[in-house]
Parts: structure tokens; sequence; C-alpha cells
């Protein structure tokens, strides 16, 4: 095919490939609703997932929080309302900091891993052997993955909520000299159900999009080691361009929603 | 009745034509060989008749309900030890874990490696994964069998061995397979019948005794492993 054509070609595969994802998502859905996955999977999924990223998700969450409150604090400080710190910090590392940070953590160790782990199984034919044996690979590695996903972003992602606080309340204390409970008293005043709702809602959808993005690319690895190589660097690309954009539908859905139910809700 | 049938498979890739027009049939306990020079479409050939690749043209019936086939490079889950694989085979019977494990057990015991149980995959010789990929294809008491070079990578008793092991599958549990293999010895001790592939036709068939006295130029070639004769090799043209 000429490069051109190719050209034409391409947002055609990428619809298909989307739609396949989707499909995946539902019938993972299914076998995870009706209980018919493989329980051994999702338990060694869900503990590799908080082992693998825990160190990684402290980390960088860690450093945002401080670089994130500096940043903010500096600001505050020309116009001599520091008292507003917390709020300002707790808003961005709640509301968007803390989910896109742990999901962009997410699918580079997690999803670049199982990605790389399905495609293996792909062009080793490890994959047509659960077929011949009857094993649906969906029920088999894609639902217990789904799952493990599911469960465990959003417990990481409220983690890097907790981590990125912590940096924050550093920086308020050493560099601001902020009493601690009063950064944290603006802090709580902030943040009510509805933030945590937001954070907990994108934390789903990311971890959906990684375990779905990175099996169904997985299980269509064709082309041996190079094959792999390709799918690991376009799950990851796809999940965190998936992210971002997931992320920002969430937040304006939620102030265009929000402005409608309750006026008060964008202080 | 037949328990494969392959009726005027077709099949490319892209515009690398594999298979043209192949057709034949495998009824109860027949074992058929296929064999042919490498890259010419054998497992390709397996694959569709196990529905893991489709054809561009053509039909495939399988009267039988449980179907299983030992893959060239084994295809052991690496994930899972020696014994869960062959487990996993056993996953629509009643049996519980235990017992799963326990069958498999035995089984490896019939290919010399129970002692390998909880071993990995990836900590087998090829020769050993190729063994445990024979244990896995025949524990679930399939009716059809697909065999990809089952002896290769196995010394001449180990190859022995699987080959009894096929006839016996055959003689008492009434099994059709197909065997691609080009070991000598596996065509001569456990086909009735041998085809052979060339550019996406077959170019022979009949029984083992003729395959080795035939005067067919291509099985010739085949036999008598010259490098000159009707399929050129790339090196040598
Ligand atoms: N998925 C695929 N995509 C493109 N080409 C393929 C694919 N699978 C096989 N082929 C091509 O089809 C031809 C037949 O391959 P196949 O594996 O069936 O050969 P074979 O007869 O089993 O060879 P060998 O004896 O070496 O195992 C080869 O030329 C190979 O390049
Ligand atoms: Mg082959």
């Amino acid at each position: 095919m000429p490069p051109i054509t190719k050209l034409g070609t391409q947002p055609f595969i990428w619809l298909i490939e989307l739609g396949e994802a989707f499909g995946n998502f539902l019938r993972a859905l299914y076998f995870i609703f009706t209980g018919k996955f493989e329980k051994k999977e999702f338990i060694e999924q869900a503990s590799k997932f908080g082992f693998d990223t825990l160190p990684v998700v402290a980390v960088v969450s860690f450093f945002i929080g401080l670089a994130l409150t500096l940043q903010i604090s500096k600001q505050l400080m020309g116009i001599g309302n520091t008292g507003s710190l917390g709020t300002s910090v707790a808003v961005s590392i709640v509301r968007e900091i803390g989910p896109v940070v742990a999901g962009v953590m997410i699918a580079a160790r997690i999803g670049g891993a199982m990605a790389a782990e399905i495609a293996t199984m792909s062009v080793t034919e490890q994959i047509d052997a659960l077929k011949i044996m009857k094993l649906d690979p969906i029920s088999f590695l894609v639902a217990p993955r789904l799952l493990a996903s599911m469960i465990m972003t959003p417990l990481l992602t409220v983690f890097a909520i907790y981590i990125g606080s912590l940096g924050g309340m550093i920086i308020a204390i050493v560099y601001v000299q902020l009493d601690p409970y009063m950064f944290f008293d603006s802090f709580r005043a902030v943040v009510g159900n509805k933030d945590v709702i937001i954070a907990l809602t994108k934390a789903f959808v990311n971890g959906i999009l990684v375990a779905v993005l990175s099996c169904t690319f997985g299980m269509e690895t064709a082309g041996g080691a190079a094959g792999v190589g390709q799918t690991t660097t376009k799950s990851v690309v796809w999940a965190m361009l998936g992210i971002f954009l997931f992320n920002f539908l969430i937040t304006n859905s939620v102030y265009s929603v929000g402005k409608v139910l309750d006026p008060a809700f964008i202080k | 009745m037949n328990l494969i049938e392959v009726h005027n498979v077709s099949k490319a890739f892209d515009d690398l034509v594999v298979l043209d027009d192949v057709s034949l049939m495998v009824v109860p306990g027949e074992c058929v060989a296929i064999v042919g020079p490498s890259g010419v479409g054998k497992s390709t050939l397996l694959r569709i008749i196990a529905g893991l690749e489709t054809a561009d043209k053509g039909r495939i019936k399988i009267n039988a309900k449980r179907i299983s086939m030992v893959f060239q490079y084994s295809a052991l889950l690496n994930s899972y030890t020696v014994a869960e694989n062959i487990a996993l085979a056993l996953h629509e019977t009643n049996l519980s874990h235990k017992e799963k494990i326990e069958k498999a057990k035995e089984k490896l015991k019939l290919v010399g490696l129970e002692k390998y149980h909880d071993y990995l995959p990836d900590q087998l010789s090829g020769g050993q994964k190729k063994r445990v990929s024979f244990a896995r294809a025949i524990a679930s008491e399939p009716e059809v069998i697909l065999y990809d070079e089952p002896t290769s990578g196995l010394d001449p008793i180990l190859s022995t061995l699987i080959e009894d092991y096929i006839n016996q599958l055959a003689s008492q549990f009434k099994v059709a397979s197909i065997v691609v293999t080009h070991q000598i010895s596996t065509i001569k001790r456990t086909a009735q019948k041998v085809i052979m592939l060339y550019k996406g036709k077959i170019v022979w068939d009949g029984a083992p005794k003729e395959f080795f006295n035939s005067d067919n130029p291509y099985v010739k070639q085949f036999v008598s492993a010259e490098i000159k004769g009707p399929m050129p090799v790339a090196l040598v043209e």
C-alpha cells in the first residue's frame, strides 16, 4: 500500500480498534458481573498492581504536591492571601492532579507491562492455546485485569491525593510558615463529597482505559518481539491520551451540570 | 463418517498464496501425515482446521466435540506451572482443582516429566516443553488431535514414545489425527496416509509405504533430501 493511501485508511483502522476495545470492555464486564472469570488471575493482577505502582505513585505525587504548592503560595504571598492556600491546593490536587498523576503512572507502569505480557502471549500462540481449550481469553485474561484495574486505580488515586497533600502541607509549614491546622482547615472546608466523587469517577474511568486498551492491543499483536515492543508503546500512548481526554471531559461536564443543579457548587 | 472434513480450502497472506484448493478427510482412528518443505503452509492448514485462522475460501467441518492441538512451539502458558497448564485443559470436567492437578501429574508421568510438575515453562528445555504440550493435548480426551511436529526436538527414543501414544490413541480411542512432521520415523510409524503439500497444492497423497518408493519428483526429492530437484532452495538457486 502506498504511504498516502495508508494515511487515508489509518483513521478507519483506529475507529475499528476503538470499537473492538469497547466490545472487549462490554464482554469483560459481562464476565465480571456473572462471576465467570479467572479468580487466580484477578488476585495476582490486583496485588501486582499495588506493589508495582505504590512507590512510583508516592514519589511522583509527593514532588508534584511540593512544586504545585510552592507555585501557588508564591502567587498568594504576592497578594497577601496565604490563608486560602489550603483551598487552592486542595481543589487542584483532589480534582485534577491526583487522578491524572495516578492514572498516568498506572498507564506507564501497569498498562505497559500488561500490554507486553498479553502481546507476548499472542505472538507465542498462548492465546490460541487458550482458545483451543475453549477458554475465552476475555474471561480468562481481560476480565480479571479489568476488575483489578477498576478496583486498584481508585485506591491508588486516593493514595496519590494523600501523598500530594502531604507534600503541599510540608511547603505550607516550612516555606509559608503556615499553621498546619489552618492549612488543613481550609483544605477540609473546600473538599466535599462531590470532589471525592469526581476524583473516584476519574480514577475508575482511568482504570478501565488502561486495562481495556492494553488488553485489546495486546491480543491483536502479530510479528514477534518487534510487535510486542510496538504494542507496549502504543498502549501507553493511547491510554495516556485517553486519560487526559476523559479527565477534561469529566471536569467539563461536572462544571456544566453542576452549574445547573447547584450554582454555589463552583466556588 | 469423517471426523475431519476439509473442503477446497484456500488461504493467502496479502499476495502470498499459502493454500490453494486443499481438501482432505480423516476418519475415526485414522492418522494422516502432512509433509512438505518449510514455509509451505502446514501449520497454517492446521490452524485453519483448528479454527484459529479463517480460510479465504472453502469449508471446514469437525464432527467432534473435543479437539486439541500440539503447537509447533508448544505454546504453554508462561505464568502457570507445568501441572497447571495441563489442568487448564480439564476445565470443562467436574473435577476439583486438586483432582485436576493429580490427573495432570498422571499425564506428565506418561511423558516422563512427573518430577517437573511445579516447574514453570521457561525452566524447561524445548523437548520437555513439547512433551508437556503433548500431555496437555491428550488430557481432555479429545476425539480429534492436530499435531504440529510433535517429535521435533526429541531424541529418537522419546520420539518413539510419542509415536506409540499417537498410535495408542488412534487404535484404542478412535482418535482422528493429523500429524505435521519432517521425521521419517513418525511418518512410517504413525500414519495411514501421507499428504505432501507444495506451492499451496497437494502434490501427492497415498500410503506411507508408497511414499518412500514413489516416482513423483517432489516426493523423490523430499525423501532423498536432495538439494537439486523440482523444489528449489533459495540458497542454491
Ligand atoms: N500470520 C501470518 N501473516 C503473514 N504471513 C504468514 C502468517 N502466518 C504464516 N505466514 C506465511 O505463510 C507461509 C506458511 O507458513 P506456515 O507456518 O504455515 O509454514 P510451515 O509449512 O508450517 O513451515 P515450517 O515447516 O517451517 O513450520 C509462510 O511463508 C509464512 O511466511
Ligand atoms: Mg510449521
